[in-house]
């Protein structure tokens, strides 16, 4: 479609003025809206529930399903899957928690050698999927099953070594900066830093074209393999980054640490709207999609649900995302269209 | 065109590869075993082998569609608990129950899939942890009792032990579904889908039944399970997630669809339940199982995958060299599902 000039300018105002009803600022908002509205509706199963602990414990929760999120997140956007996350936690904790316990290494450097190793399974992993393509969750489901066995190699069975105290300190929600806990201070750095990383830096950029067509990016002479593979390097780091915060939240790095924050990530993602393969999410949606289903989750747990039925729950909301936050902006954006009754530019292809 | 000797092009064969495997294994462990192996050691390998042989032949069928269903596992847990509670007093019965709620699994993922047009990978995985869920809600602990009749239809002895004819009629079943109408348009759906649709095949439809096929399976494979290990266990089912598409990947099936075998499939299960017997004759421990076994997936993957990749390359080669001046700039083979 050829436009000329005024029509063009014509297009572009028309897009200034529906802002507000584009995806990547009425997702978000939305999303964070639902959150507040299910913590008062936690009203109905538990008479303490809107209440600032129940606020504080979940923005703290939702840090971790964020951190994971976002590097799932970028892996989804290129049309991978990754589902080495227990592994990659479960490794990152290990090493972090038995070189301080045991081996009386800095926590500084443990930190390190933990982000060293989880960037080297992600270079793996990236390697072998960009170079052999291979379908990416089947590369990370193996890569996760030998990091685990790795893990219980590493440990000797031994019990689950415990956390540094200054992760403690930091992660488990009892340290506090000018009366604010200080997950939720991380919280905000990791939202902004993502929101940067993802939508306003090159890499980002790039992981966007790349994950809407590898062909064009490859035509246009972008280093395609390199970005897919440091998406992957990128998402492991968020993997063992996560990792290291989730040992210090819950205290000491069992092999299992991971395993409840996969599920939660990947539906995350998808809720925030995020397709699959098509270089098409914003990370403020995503970043707001972790609050709405920790919020969910927090409200539940508050009637005693089992692990059963949260996992029930969780696929539940997957497929309701899956079927509503289509690229078209959804059943939501639709219902607005209706409402104001405008003309609606040309629709927008929705996902192959 | 270069020449290959027999060797290569006995290696190119899938199937043949993942013979070759379980050989290797298979040979590993007779001379290990102390005593050598008995009728009853490969008795219960095979029983022990015959639900991951169904699930995985399910799985492979979805992914000669160039599909992906990661729900088996989720599947092979609900039937099993169920076989272990609900239906343990109908006898007889519950069996078919059991494969008719896989097949109504099998049909929900195909809907959402083919009239959603949702991605099958988030699909299924959704189904999975779904399933998981309910498999927990239903028996949170291990237990429940299977129907006696049920455990000996399965792991009796009919001339020969009952796992071996089972094996043998699934590969029969194999063969003769390869043929069929719906076999081979599941190939070409697999390999051009475009092609096929234009052609006036109802690829929909194809994908369809591929789906509520696979999902069957899946039932009649919780059931079995129930069956070998005599108890309900919600958990059990998650080793399936991985072992399906290991399997799979043994097996020698392209990942992007289109070719395979169950034949190599049903190899891959066999060469996958006889390992940790192998490892364990060699007194290694739980967790160096682990990182083998993972190892030996992403190996069995990149041999299936360079296999292929050379494959498509001289097929691409052929297509494109009398048209196309100056063919350094593929535009297409970047794309993948």
């Amino acid at each position: 479609m050829t436009l000329t000039p005024t029509e063009s300018l014509a297009t572009i105002s028309r897009e200034r003025l529906s802002v507000w009803s584009s995806p990547g600022v009425a997702r978000p908002i939305t999303l964070i809206l639902l959150a507040v509205v299910a913590l008062f509706a936690g009203r109905l199963f538990s008479a303490g529930l809107p209440s600032w602990t129940a606020a504080e414990a979940i923005l703290t929760q939702s840090l971790f399903v964020a951190v994971l999120a976002f590097g799932q997140g970028l892996i989804m956007l290129i049309g991978g899957l990754d589902l080495s996350i227990p592994g990659v936690v479960a490794l990152s904790a290990t090493i972090v928690a038995l070189s301080t316990s045991v081996y009386g290494v800095e926590t500084w450097l443990a930190v390190l050698l933990a982000l060293i190793a989880s960037a080297l399974v992600g270079l793996l992993d990236g390697y072998l999927i960009s170079r052999f393509k291979i379908p990416a969750f089947i590369v990370t489901l193996a890569m996760g099953g030998i990091l685990i066995g790795l893990t219980i190699g590493f440990t000797f069975g031994r019990q689950a070594p415990s956390a540094p105290p200054i992760l403690i300190e930091l992660f488990s929600g009892s340290g506090k900066i000018f009366g604010i806990g200080i997950p939720i201070v991380v919280f905000l750095i990791v939202g902004a830093l993502g929101y940067v990383i993802q939508a306003r830096s090159r890499f980002g950029r790039s992981v966007h074209l790349f994950g809407s067509s590898p062909a064009a990016a490859r035509i246009a002479g972008m280093p395609v393999r390199r970005i897919e593979v440091s998406v992957y390097v990128v998402g492991a780091l968020a993997s063992g980054v996560g990792g290291i915060m989730l040992l210090g939240f819950s205290g000491n790095a069992r092999l299992s640490l991971g395993d409840a924050w996969l599920m939660p990530a990947i539906a995350a993602v998808l809720v925030g709207g995020t397709i699959i393969g098509s270089g098409f999410g914003f990370w403020q949606s995503t970043l707001m999609a972790t609050v709405l289903l920790t919020t969910i989750t927090v409200v539940i747990g508050a009637t005693g649900l089992s692990q059963g039925w949260k996992d029930v729950l969780y696929g539940v909301i997957i497929l309701i995302a899956l079927s509503f936050m289509r690229r078209d902006g959804g059943a939501l954006k639709r219902v607005f269209a209706g409402l104001r009754k405008t003309q609606e530019r040309p629709a927008v292809q929705s996902a192959p | 065109m270069e020449r290959r000797g027999f060797v290569a092009r006995v290696l190119r064969n899938g199937t043949v590869r993942a013979a070759l495997v379980l050989a290797v294994f298979l040979i590993a462990w007779s001379v290990l075993q102390l005593g050598g192996l008995s009728v009853f050691l490969i008795n219960s390998w095979l029983l022990l082998s015959l639900p991951l042989v169904l699930a995985a032949s399910g799985v492979t069928l979805v992914i000669f569609t160039g599909e992906f269903d990661l729900s088996a596992a989720g599947v092979v847990a609900v039937t099993n608990v169920l076989m272990a509670t609900w239906l343990s007093e109908l006898g007889w019965l519950g069996l078919p129950l059991a494969v008719l709620v896989g097949a109504v699994v099998g049909l929900f993922n195909g809907f959402l899939v083919v009239v959603m047009r949702l991605p099958a990978i988030a699909v299924t995985l959704a189904t999975f942890i779904i399933l998981g869920g309910l498999a927990l809600v239903i028996l949170p602990t291990p237990g429940g009792r299977i129907d006696p009749g049920i455990i000996d239809f399965f792991t009796g002895q009919l001339v020969v032990p009952r796992s071996i004819i089972f094996l043998m009629v699934i590969a029969l079943l194999w063969l003769l579904y390869r043929n069929t109408r719906m076999g081979v348009h599941a190939y070409g759906v697999g390999q051009d889908a475009e092609a096929l649709r234009l052609s006036g095949v109802a690829v929909d439809r194809v994908k369809f039944g591929v789906f509520a096929l696979a999902g069957t399976l899946y039932g009649l494979a919780g059931a079995v399970l129930a069956a070998v290990v005599q108890t309900g266990d919600a958990t059990i089912g998650s080793s399936y997630l991985l072992a399906t598409f290991a399997a799979v990947a043994i097996g020698g099936a392209a990942f992007t669809g289109g070719s395979g075998s169950v034949l190599g499939t049903m190899l891959g299960a066999l060469t996958l339940t006889v390992i940790p017997k192998v490892l364990f004759v060699l007194g290694i421990s739980g967790w160096v199982q682990r990182v083998f076994e993972g190892m030996l997936i992403i190996a069995a993957v990149l041999v299936g995958a360079v296999a292929t990749q050379s494959e498509q390359r001289k097929v691409q080669a052929v297509k494109t060299t009398p048209k196309v001046e100056a063919p350094t700039v593929s535009v297409s083979g970047g794309e993948r599902p």
